[in-house]
């Protein structure tokens, strides 16, 4: 049996081959083989590097493969996913997310969103601070105002 | 392993800073528990704005569907938004919210808390001179208290949590008693926190049912039981008996909805209970669950297509419930020996029926006590829910509101 396999083309022009299947549990990718002239060498992808890429087409794959009929197979799954994401630092959990926004591929953005809002519930406001590089922009005047009109959530 | 500190400079598309706010705000803002939200406001500016617009509570709505119903113990009440997430009267067990004090207490026995809509908790209690229905958000903890009219029979909350006023924005549909000329009539009022007064409408009067259901119409539609209500695309539904009864409360107009088609000759262990079910993707149809002295839970939904004031009942689900029967009640935790023995389906009280395979029952054992189960028709898998608290008093199911 044969399927039709896509090769995709990450921004550092690494290829990746896989079954469209495979590829089309992106909804962009899905509607670029539709709507355009693939590229000889692959379907283009500026702007996820193949770093990511990698990852990306590692899920799909599995995800593609399995389909659970029972509870015990989602079980598995769902453990796959707990390592799949414990595998990653921080930095390609973030560019996770925007290469699965990027493509429109909702199982994982569910997931490393999910993994990241984990992440954030036992951090302090510092720490999130840190962990967006964002800057305070309060004066200590309206952070005290902040903190006052929401003290229901410190208590 | 990739030694990811050295690659990031050449291989990361996105730097960290540069992760989409929207993205945050829609996608993992919306995943955080309530509380710690509303820390994060203090993040930055940008964060502080977003999370207090009105947009965020829909997003956050969008992404979130609580489970909620509340419960009591003997001194406490419990608020659950779902499983792990509790507002709770007092400090015991697993609280994150604490709900204003004098609001969670028993009037004359029965629990102070009579219901809730899309996130908001109604009910009555002392406050000030006398007896007052309170309107409570039990994230922000603001209440609002309302003399309680005299002739007022039962009581439901329309809000919705999209409206211009935010929290301001309820109205509390009343409906009110009198004799007149040796026949008891029905009228509805309704109370507005922005005009604060009460306002009778000349929506059609309802009249007394046949004098047969007299009696029972006392213990089920008065303040002395149970009564079920709902509010779902701008009507609220009373169970009234073989009744519901719906107002609109915008437009003003009432009307009764028969039920006795769909319960024909079954008899049913206790009252109707009403929710709202969110499966239809349109904003939600009312459900009415009953279940029968032979153990069958039977749910309809009340499909009102138009919006108007044609309505179709709709079975959803008829289960018998063996499996409850079968369930060894005698291991679970805080059982005494007392409530051991034979457990029917009888004793499992229906929660608002929200959709989905998973029907959730308060389970009474012994006079005071009960706990919360949930049954998955299609698995038959029965699960016991342990909430630290005796009795449960499931109401309306509903969405969140965050705004302040």
């Amino acid at each position: 049996m044969s399927t039709k396999k896509i090769t995709l083309l990450s921004s550092d022009r690494e290829q990746f081959i896989v079954d469209e299947a495979v590829a089309i549990q992106s909804q962009t990718i899905k509607n670029l083989i539709e709507d355009t002239v693939p590229d000889e060498d692959g379907i283009p992808l500026p702007v996820v590097h193949s770093r990511i890429l990698a990852k990306v087409t590692e899920y799909l794959t599995k995800h593609a493969n399995y389909k659970p009929h029972n509870d015990a197979a989602k079980e598995e799954l769902k453990n796959w996913d707990v390592k799949f994401l414990g595998k990653l630092d921080n930095n390609t959990l973030f560019d996770l997310i925007l290469a699965a926004n990027y493509l429109d591929i909702k199982g994982l953005l569910d997931l490393t969103c999910q993994a990241v809002a984990d992440l954030m519930k036992g951090m302090s406001v510092e720490e999130v601070r840190k962990l967006f590089n964002i800057e305070n922009d309060f004066t200590p005047e309206e952070e005290e105002a902040v903190r006052k009109e929401n003290q229901w959530a410190f208590d | 392993m990739v030694d990811s500190s050295k690659n990031i400079d050449e291989s990361s598309v996105f730097l960290r800073g540069n992760i989409d706010e929207e993205l945050i705000v829609h996608n993992i803002l919306p995943r955080l528990p309530i509380n710690k939200i509303f820390q994060f406001k203090l993040v930055c500016k940008n964060w502080r704005d977003f999370i207090s617009q009105d947009s965020f509570s829909a997003i956050y709505n969008s992404v979130n569907n609580p489970m909620n119903c509340y419960c009591h113990s003997s001194s406490s009440f419990y608020y659950l938004f779902d499983m792990n997430r509790v507002i709770s009267s007092d400090n015991d067990g697993q609280n994150q919210f604490k709900l204003p004090q004098h609001l969670g207490v028993f009037l004359k026995g029965i629990p102070s808390i009579r219901g809730s809509t899309n996130g908001l908790i109604y009910g009555l209690c002392f406050h000030g001179a006398g007896e007052e229905i309170f309107v409570c958000n039990p994230i922000t903890k603001q209440v609002v208290y309302v003399d309680k009219p005299k002739d007022l029979c039962t009581l439901a909350l329309a809000y919705d949590p999209h409206n211009a006023n935010g929290f301001g924005g309820f109205k509390i549909v009343g409906v009110f008693s009198h004799i007149d000329h040796g026949e008891k009539r029905y009228w509805f009022a309704v109370y507005s926190p922005k005009t604060g007064e009460w306002c009778a409408l000349n929506a059609p009067k309802l009249k007394a049912p046949p004098p047969s259901f007299g009696f029972s119409l006392l213990s089920s539609f008065g303040f002395s039981g149970e009564s079920s209500s709902a509010y779902n695309k701008g009507k609220v539904y009373y169970s009234f008996m073989e009744n519901i009864i719906w107002f609109d409360v915008e437009n003003e107009i009432a009307g009764i909805v028969p039920c006795s088609d769909i319960e024909g000759n079954h008899l049913f262990v206790y009252l109707p209970t009403l929710g709202v079910c969110h499966e239809d993707g349109n904003g939600g149809e009312i459900s009415y669950s009953r279940v029968t002295v032979e153990g069958v839970v039977k749910i309809w939904l009340l499909k009102n297509a138009g919006g108007g004031d044609e309505f179709e009942w709709v079975i959803r689900h008829d289960v018998g419930l063996p499996v409850v029967s079968r369930f060894n009640l005698d291991n679970l935790p805080n059982m005494n020996s007392g409530s051991r023995g034979s457990r029917t389906a009888k004793a499992f009280f229906p929660l608002p029926y929200l959709g989905g395979e998973v029907l959730w029952f308060r389970v009474l054992h012994g006079i005071h006590r009960g706990s919360l189960f949930s049954i998955n028709t299609r698995s038959q898998e029965l699960n016991y829910h342990d909430l630290k608290c005796n009795s449960v008093w499931p109401f309306i199911p509903t969405l969140l509101s965050c705004s302040t």
